[in-house]
This record gives structure tokens, C-alpha cells and sequence, in this order.
């Protein structure tokens, strides 16, 4: 009798086991499902300072209007990996911050919802606006160098390729574009005759850096190892380059000349959950006190005209794309090209990296 | 689960007649293995299957991505770069391992119990910290290079480099190093070295000619672990390699959360598996020690099945000559070993401790020692931005601690009480093989096959794989728990008319519940600590702890790192001291009573 007993309940004990367990799952897909009730979109854009400095000057101001939660992604400039998403149907961005070399790839691979652009306006340069994107801002990727490795500085593409002059660690992120149109100025040739781009002298003149170039997975990690003085001088993002700069962690300078410069624009992919709230937050980067905060934040020029017109020569003199900051090898890349030739591209430059 | 509950009086004396006294285990245990089996192979071996046959069908049928990935001599170079960076840290990690072995078997007490905590500190360490300490150290503004300008030297670049990743990578597997070494000396006695020595070698001659040799089983097991586990390194050539130091599993990384080339991600995940798969089988060819045994990170079932052969070769006898020459010279005798060893037990033990300055620094920068101090990252871990993280990864371990334990005490149960052989030797092969399969390689399978189910960036995703990779220690440690379990009560409880269950509830759990409680541990800690898989399957919905530590080390120099170094020291110490405490009172009052 005993047994019998003991067996129901062990039985039952079992029973609760297994039950606790399902519960357990249950809640877990609770807590990762549906357990907001607020409304949520997922941006892409680079992670770290960058990221911080975007939820301040956009994100947090429209989540506190609008009360739609924003969720960040770091994958912005994974090109290949966007459209993979996206063709592979598993898209689960609403907005993704692309620079006009990634836009124009993103366009080639027909992953973008076109935008009501109608209502939107006062564009300092309204041509840079497409069917697919809105230009919220223009940076620039600057040549940089720690003052305490390199005493001189760096004047053009040539200095940062001259390793007998000029030895120490180089740091660049991962991305081809702009890093080949450099190779070729630094091999001579003339910032009007650059496109197409002649990749196998292009990719000749990086192999004589390769030993001396570190190339890091994002902006943050290059950040990071400049940040730490791994890193003599290289090629990056002028607001990461602030970033350091400012923070006081290593003594860093940079300059114009040879700035390439890019429209900074806000895209939403086919097949995002929430469009409506995306193209809102669209519509609310362009408030004038939103554009403010980001040059004021990452030091990067405003798209909208009012807000331009608005700025003192010394703001503007250190701002991307102004007059001020022009130099003979300042360049914009060529998105037409980089749109038919982008994906081969990466290819080879994921080849070349790994040699 | 053929015994009839209602009338046991009727069954019970059916099966005594039924075996005849031909066999003595009850038979029905071997199905208790079903649910661990099926959750390996679906979730483990599954995806790793289909991800390997992504290499021939992706982009198109054929093998372009293995012309691509061995046609190109970038990527040949990082195959071999994977394999001579892990046979470094292998060789490094013996060098350092050995002398530390010997001294934690044949040392004195002390220097037995600081060796002990000195490896064992470290290998409770996340991955991800102790490959923060090495940032800091072999920095550019670290202590080593600070040291050499002291001497007026130029500055050395170690960070981004191979140089970082080998040294990072022989302290991370040092422990796997040592514990067979130690097993494997253990078994040895003094005997035959005191015997050599009355017939005249000296003491370095004696230890080359005799007692090196007895050891070469350990030897093999430790060189094997750490290669095979440094080949698949992820986190520490990610984190420490740049573009210079990287290897197979940041290129699997890339391929796939980058660049979306699953293609090429595969091709690299099939010939990593299969170097790892290679040199286990070839490892057990020649050993004849199991799968089972060698995750077991144990050498002593080596020393038994095959006595090392004595004879070393003429290598041997030149060193065992060049020994005796050094002992003429009088070098080797005195204290200088332990000295020795306790030196690098310190050297082990010291990268923990760099963090705590830098726990303290006024700013972002990992300079060493830093400029002011300031307790701002210590308020820094106590927001949302840390809190979130270390929440979710609490939650995730609970449940796979729980979810483990369970199937991992059923499959043990199988393996040890089980009948049928060949279920038997399948079950345990399968649940020690994520223990030993590159966990890179499963994490790009999950994440791969994970992404058409929707599982990818959810708890229940990262739980599921986490189980998968908690399921071999809750395995082995339930097994040897028990293997030393008389199966004789459970038979007297089954001649009472003792159902399965009741045997198991009445009998077997009470008697093995400290095993399933240090295994369900074990499975909490593997899963709170894990890194990779973290890494590949967590991203914007959920992020766990070691994923946000991942992100502040890549991305933001962040000092909020060092304070978890801090924390999780401070609680390492305060279990070790409470266990101690623990033991000493039951000690005494055992020896009072």
C-alpha cells in the first residue's frame, strides 16, 4: 500500500517537474516575445560613442514624443549581411543608418521600401535625397595621428602609405570604400580621374601597407585600440576621431586633405515590422533641434538648409563638405559605381583581408 | 515501465525468474537516455550537420568554396596561421604546465594548495575577462611595455599581434594542461626515480631517463586538449589577434555576422570540425583512450590501459645524457624547482589582479598604473546598461541548470545502469561531443539553422544551445557519481516491490544528490559564462552578460569590465573561504560527536 502510494505521488512529482519546466520555457518566451506593450523599432547603425551620441541628439527626444521604444543594432555597415537578411527574409530592422556608398549598394540589391519624400523638405542639397532614403547629415572620414607616435602629421594619402617616413601602426576599418579610391591618390593618381577605380593597382599599393596596417571589424574596435595607443595613425570616422580626441585618452590630430566625404542617410528595408513608426523617426531627424544636436554631438554637417545657413564661419570651419574644409584631395565616392560594382568588390577586399 | 503499480505483490517476484540470475541490472534504464539524445542531436548535431553541407550547396552546388577558401592563399595562411598559433600555446602551456604539475603532486602542502588556486582561480575566470587583463597587460600603456622603457627601450606592439593571442591562449588552457599532467603523475610513485638514483643518475638524469617517460600519457592528453581547444579559439584571437593574430573561428564569425557568406562560413566550419574530429580519432588510434575519458581532462585510465613504454628513443638518451652532465655540474640540486614553480604559479595567478587599479582609474584608458582614481565605474555597473545584461544571463542559466540537470542525470543513469552497449557507448558519445567539438563551429550552426525558426535573438534560443554545451558536465559528473553507487540497493529495493521511479526517488536521488547538485552547478556556471554562443545568437532583443562584456571590450573602452573582474574575484574568494569554513566545522564537529 505503501508503494502504491509512493508511486502516485513520485508520479505526480515527475508531473510537476516536467510542468515547472514548461513554465519556465513559457516565461522565457514571455520575456523575449511580446512583453512590451510599447510600440518598438530596431535601428542599425555602428555601436559605441556613436550610438550614444545618436540616442541622445535623435532617439531620445522622438521615443519621449512619439513613445515608441528604439532598440539598437551595431550591423550598419554590413552591407553584404543586410542584404543576406533580407533576401533570406528574416529582416528584423525598421531603419538603417547608411552611408551613401552602402545606399548605393543597398539600392542595387533592391532591399529598400521607396519613401514618401513629398513632404519632406528644405534640403541644403536636395538632389542627395532618393526614392529609397533621406539624407540627415554629411561626414567625413579623415586622415588622423597620434602626436605622441608621429610628430610631423600626415598631409595626403602619400604620407599615410610613406612607412620609411613615417613608421608606426596604421588602423583602418574593414570597408573598402574610400580606403581604394585612397590607395590610388596615393599612387598618383588625380582625384577627378579616380572612377572606375583600378583595383589592381589599387589593391598593389595596399599590399605595401599590409604589414603595417591593423584592420578592425567596426569603428568602435578601431576606436577602441587608438583609444589604448595601439595605433600610430591611420584613416576614420572624424567623429570617432573627436570622440578620442576630446576624451583625453591618447593626443590625437587630424586633418582635411584628403577627407572623403559622404551623405549620411536614413533607409528602411523591405520586410521591416514597423515602417510607419520607422519613417517617423525619419521625419523627426530633420527637426532642426535634432540636426543641432548631432553636429554638436559628432561634429557632422547638417542636411537641412535653414540649420546650415544658421552657423558661424568658425563652426563651419570645421565642419564636412563646407567650403573651409575643401582641399584639392577632398573627394565624394562615386555611389553609381560602387552600386554595379560593390558586391564583387567586397568579395575580393574579404579575400584580400585575410591573405 | 512494465511493473503495475496496483499490484506489486503479483510482479515482484516475476523478475528474479524472468533473468534467472543471468543478469543483474533491471533492465529499462536505457530509455531514460531518449531525451538528452534527441536534444543533442537536434540542436547540436543537426545544425553542425547542415551547416557543413551549406559548404557544397551554397551559393551554388559544387565546390567553389572549398577552391576559394584552400585556392587563396589568405585564407590557406589563416588555416595554418589557426594551427601554429594553437600548437604555440600548446607547447608554451606544457612548458609552463609541466614544472607546475609536478610541484602540485609531489610539492609540499602548501605550495600543493597555491598551485591549486592559482590554476583553478583563473579557469573559473570568464574568457572574456581574462582576455581584458591581457589587453591591459601587453598593452601599448601596460606594465610590460612600461618596464621597457624603464630600461630605455622602444615600446613593443604585443596587442594585435600573434604574439597576444599565444600568450593569452597558453594561460587560458594551461588548466587543461595540468590536470591531466597531474593525473597522469599522480599515479606514479617515487620508487622507480629513488631506484634509478642508487644506481647513480643524478637527479636531472633520473627525471629525464625515468620519470619523463611514465609521464608521456599525460603529456599526450594535455598536448591533445590544448590543441584541439586552441585551434577552435574564438574570443581571445577576436578580442587580442587584430587582423594579424586571427584564426578559423573569427573568419567563421565574419563570414557569417558580417559579410552573410554562408558559404564560405561552412567550408571554414567543416575543415576546422574536421581537423578537431582528425586529431581526436587519430589521439585515440593511438592511446586507446575514449572520447569519454579524454573530455574527462583525466590521463589516469591512459596510465592504466598502457604503461608507457620505457624505451625513449635516441632523443632521450642524448637529453638523458646532457642531464647527467648538468648534474655533475651541481645545478640541479637545492630548492630551485619549487621556487620555480611557485613563480609561475604567481605568474598565473597575477593578470587577475591588474584589473583592480584599473577597476579604480579616473579614466577610460587602460593605462597601467592609471593617472587618478575614481570609483565612477563601479556606479557605472550599477545601471540598466549592466543590470539588463546580468539579469537575463541569471535567468538563461536557471533554466538551463534545471533543464541539464534533468536530461543530463537521465542520460547518466542510461549510460551507467543501461543494458544495451551499443545505446550505451552512443549516448555518452554524443553527450561528451560538445564538450569537445569547436564551439564556434556549433555556434555558427545554431545561428545558422536557428535564423529560420525565428530562434536567433531569443532567450529560448540561447537556452537550448546552452544545454547543448551544460549537458557534458552535468553528464560525466552524474555518471562518476553513479558509478561509485552500489547498484545493489536498487536491487534490494526492487526485490521490496520498488517500482523505476520509486528506486530512483527513494534510492538513487538521495545517494547521488550531491553529484546532481554540483553538476546542475556546473551547468549554471557554463552557461552564465559563455561566451561564443552569447556572441553569434544574442543581439538587440536579448543580451546577456558575457555578449555586453564582449561589446564594451570590442567596442567602448570600457573599465566596467575590470569592476566584474573585481566582482567576480570577490565572490570566487568568499565561496572558496565559506567552503573551507564549511568543511573545517563539519570536520570538527564530526570529530567531536
Amino acid at each position: 500500500m505503501r508503494t502504491h502510494l509512493d508511486v502516485a505521488r513520485g508520479r505526480r512529482r515527475v508531473g510537476a517537474a516536467l510542468t515547472a519546466v514548461v513554465v519556465a520555457l513559457g516565461g522565457l518566451t514571455a520575456c523575449s516575445g511580446g512583453g512590451d506593450e510599447k510600440a518598438s523599432i530596431t535601428y542599425a547603425g555602428f555601436g559605441g560613442t556613436y550610438e550614444e551620441a545618436v540616442k541622445a541628439a535623435l532617439f531620445d527626444p522622438y521615443s519621449k514624443e512619439s513613445d515608441v521604444k528604439v532598440l539598437y543594432d551595431s550591423s550598419g555597415s554590413d552591407v553584404a549581411k543586410l542584404v543576406q537578411m533580407s533576401k533570406s527574409g528574416s529582416m528584423t530592422l525598421d531603419l538603417i543608418d547608411a552611408e551613401d556608398s552602402s545606399l548605393a549598394q543597398f539600392i542595387a540589391a533592391d532591399i529598400l521600401q521607396p519613401i514618401d519624400t513629398s513632404g519632406l523638405d528644405g534640403f541644403a542639397d536636395p538632389n542627395a535625397v532618393t526614392e529609397y532614403s533621406v539624407p540627415w547629415y554629411t561626414f567625413s572620414r579623415n586622415l588622423f595621428w597620434n602626436k605622441d607616435q608621429v610628430a610631423g602629421g600626415l598631409d595626403s594619402w602619400a604620407d599615410l602609405f610613406d612607412t620609411a617616413r613615417i613608421p608606426g601602426k596604421r588602423g583602418m576599418v574593414a570597408l573598402p570604400w574610400g580606403i581604394l579610391e585612397g590607395a590610388l591618390i596615393a599612387d598618383g593618381v588625380p582625384v577627378d580621374q579616380l572612377y572606375p577605380l583600378d583595383l589592381d593597382r589599387a589593391f598593389a599599393k595596399l599590399d605595401s601597407i599590409r604589414d603595417d596596417t591593423i584592420f578592425f571589424p567596426s569603428n568602435g574596435d578601431l576606436q577602441n585600440a587608438i583609444s589604448q595607443g595601439e595605433i600610430a595613425l591611420g584613416y576614420g570616422n572624424l567623429a570617432r576621431i573627436k570622440s578620442i580626441a576630446t576624451s583625453g585618452a591618447v593626443p590625437l590630430d587630424y586633418t582635411w586633405k584628403g577627407a572623403v566625404l559622404s551623405v549620411q542617410q536614413l533607409v528602411i528595408p523591405k520586410g521591416a515590422p514597423d515602417a510607419e513608426d520607422a519613417f517617423n523617426a525619419i521625419k523627426f531627424s530633420l527637426k532642426p533641434e535634432v540636426q543641432t544636436a548631432i553636429m554638436d554631438k559628432l561634429g557632422y554637417t547638417p542636411s537641412q538648409k535653414s540649420v546650415l545657413d544658421g552657423l558661424d564661419a568658425k563652426t563651419r570651419a570645421d565642419l564636412p563638405g563646407t567650403a573651409e574644409t575643401a582641399s584639392d584631395e577632398t573627394f565624394r565616392i562615386d555611389v553609381d559605381w560602387w552600386a554595379q560594382n560593390g558586391a564583387d568588390v567586397l568579395k575580393r577586399w574579404q579575400d584580400w583581408l585575410h591573405a | 515501465m512494465t511493473t503495475t503499480p496496483t499490484i506489486p505483490d503479483a510482479d515482484r517476484p516475476a523478475p528474479a525468474s524472468r533473468t534467472g540470475g543471468r543478469r543483474h541490472r533491471p533492465r529499462g534504464w536505457d530509455l531514460s537516455a531518449v531525451p538528452a539524445v534527441v536534444v543533442v542531436a537536434v540542436i547540436f548535431v543537426l545544425p553542425v550537420a547542415i551547416l557543413c553541407l551549406r559548404s557544397v550547396t551554397e551559393p551554388t552546388f559544387g565546390l567553389d568554396n572549398f577552391t576559394r577558401l584552400l585556392g587563396h592563399s589568405g585564407y590557406v595562411d589563416s588555416i595554418v596561421r589557426t594551427i601554429l598559433i594553437s600548437a604555440a600555446s600548446t607547447v608554451l602551456a606544457l612548458l609552463l604546465g609541466y614544472p607546475i604539475a609536478y610541484q602540485m603532486v609531489h610539492g609540499g602542502a602548501w605550495l600543493r594548495t597555491f598551485l591549486t588556486v592559482a590554476i583553478m582561480a583563473p579557469y573559473l575566470t570568464s574568457i572574456l575577462l581574462r582576455s581584458f587583463s591581457w589587453l591591459v597587460i601587453l598593452g601599448r600603456q601596460g606594465p610590460v611595455n612600461k618596464l621597457l622603457e624603464q630600461f630605455g627601450l622602444e615600446p613593443v606592439a604585443m596587442v594585435f599581434t600573434p604574439i597576444a593571442v599565444v600568450v593569452s591562449l597558453s594561460h587560458y588552457l594551461l588548466p587543461l594542461m595540468i590536470l591531466p599532467l597531474a593525473a597522469t603523475m599522480r599515479t606514479i610513485g617515487d620508487s622507480r626515480t629513488r631506484a634509478a638514483t642508487s644506481l647513480g643518475a643524478g637527479p636531472a638524469q633520473a627525471f629525464v631517463r625515468v620519470y619523463l617517460p611514465l609521464t608521456k600519457p599525460g603529456i599526450q592528453a594535455g598536448s591533445v586538449l590544448c590543441f584541439v581547444y586552441g585551434i577552435g579559439a574564438f574570443v581571445i584571437p577576436a578580442l587580442l589577434g587584430g587582423s594579424k593574430g586571427s584564426m578559423l573561428g573569427s573568419l567563421i564569425h565574419s563570414a557569417i555576422k558580417q559579410s552573410g557568406d554562408y558559404g564560405l562560413a561552412s567550408a571554414a566550419a567543416l575543415v576546422l570540425g574536421a581537423l578537431v574530429l582528425g586529431i581526436v580519432l587519430v589521439f585515440q588510434r593511438l592511446t586507446g583512450m575514449s572520447t569519454t575519458e579524454l573530455a574527462g581532462r583525466s590521463a589516469t585510465a591512459a596510465t592504466r590501459t598502457r604503461r608507457a613504454k620505457r624505451s625513449g628513443g635516441r632523443i632521450l638518451r642524448l637529453a638523458g645524457r646532457a642531464a647527467g652532465g648538468l648534474d655533475r655540474l651541481g645545478v640541479t640540486r637545492g630548492r630551485r624547482l619549487p621556487i620555480l614553480a611557485a613563480l609561475l604559479g604567481a605568474l598565473v595567478l597575477a593578470p587577475q589582479f591588474i584589473v583592480i587599479p584599473i577597476s579604480f582609474a579616473s579614466t577610460k584608458a587602460l593605462v597601467f598604473p592609471p593617472v587618478g582614481y575614481s570609483t565612477q565605474w563601479y556606479a557605472e555597473f550599477f545601471t540598466a546598461s549592466w543590470l539588463d545584461p546580468l539579469g537575463v544571463s541569471v535567468r538563461i542559466a536557471l533554466v538551463v541548470a534545471l533543464i541539464a540537470g534533468v536530461l543530463g542525470t537521465l542520460a547518466a543513469m542510461a549510460v551507467v545502469r543501461g543494458t544495451v552497449n551499443g545505446w550505451r557507448s552512443l549516448t555518452s558519445t554524443l553527450m561528451m561531443l560538445p564538450l569537445l567539438f569547436p564551439t564556434v563551429v556549433a555556434a555558427a550552426g545554431f545561428y545558422a539553422e536557428f535564423e529560420r525558426v525565428g530562434l536567433v535573438d531569443t532567450e529560448v534560443g540561447i537556452v537550448l544551445a546552452h544545454v547543448t554545451l551544460a549537458l557534458p558536465f552535468v553528464f560525466s559528473v552524474v555518471s562518476a557519481g553513479l558509478r561509485s553507487l552500489n547498484p545493489a540497493y536498487e536491487r534490494a529495493a526492487a526485490s521490496l516491490g520498488a517500482s523505476r521511479t520509486v528506486q530512483l526517488r527513494r534510492i538513487v536521488l538521495p545517494l547521488i544528490a550531491p553529484s546532481i547538485v554540483t553538476a546542475s552547478l556546473f551547468a549554471f556556471l557554463t552557461s552564465f559564462d559563455e561566451s561564443t554562443v552569447a556572441i553569434f545568437l544574442s543581439g538587440v532583443h536579448v543580451k546577456t552578460l558575457p555578449k555586453r562584456i564582449f561589446e564594451a571590450l570590442s567596442l567602448e573602452t570600457n573599465p566596467t569590465v575590470a569592476v566584474i573582474s573585481v566582482f567576480v574575484m570577490a565572490c570566487a574568494a568568499v565561496i572558496w573561504l565559506g567552503y573551507a569554513l564549511f568543511r573545517r566545522i563539519t570536520r570538527t564537529s564530526r570529530s567531536t560527536s
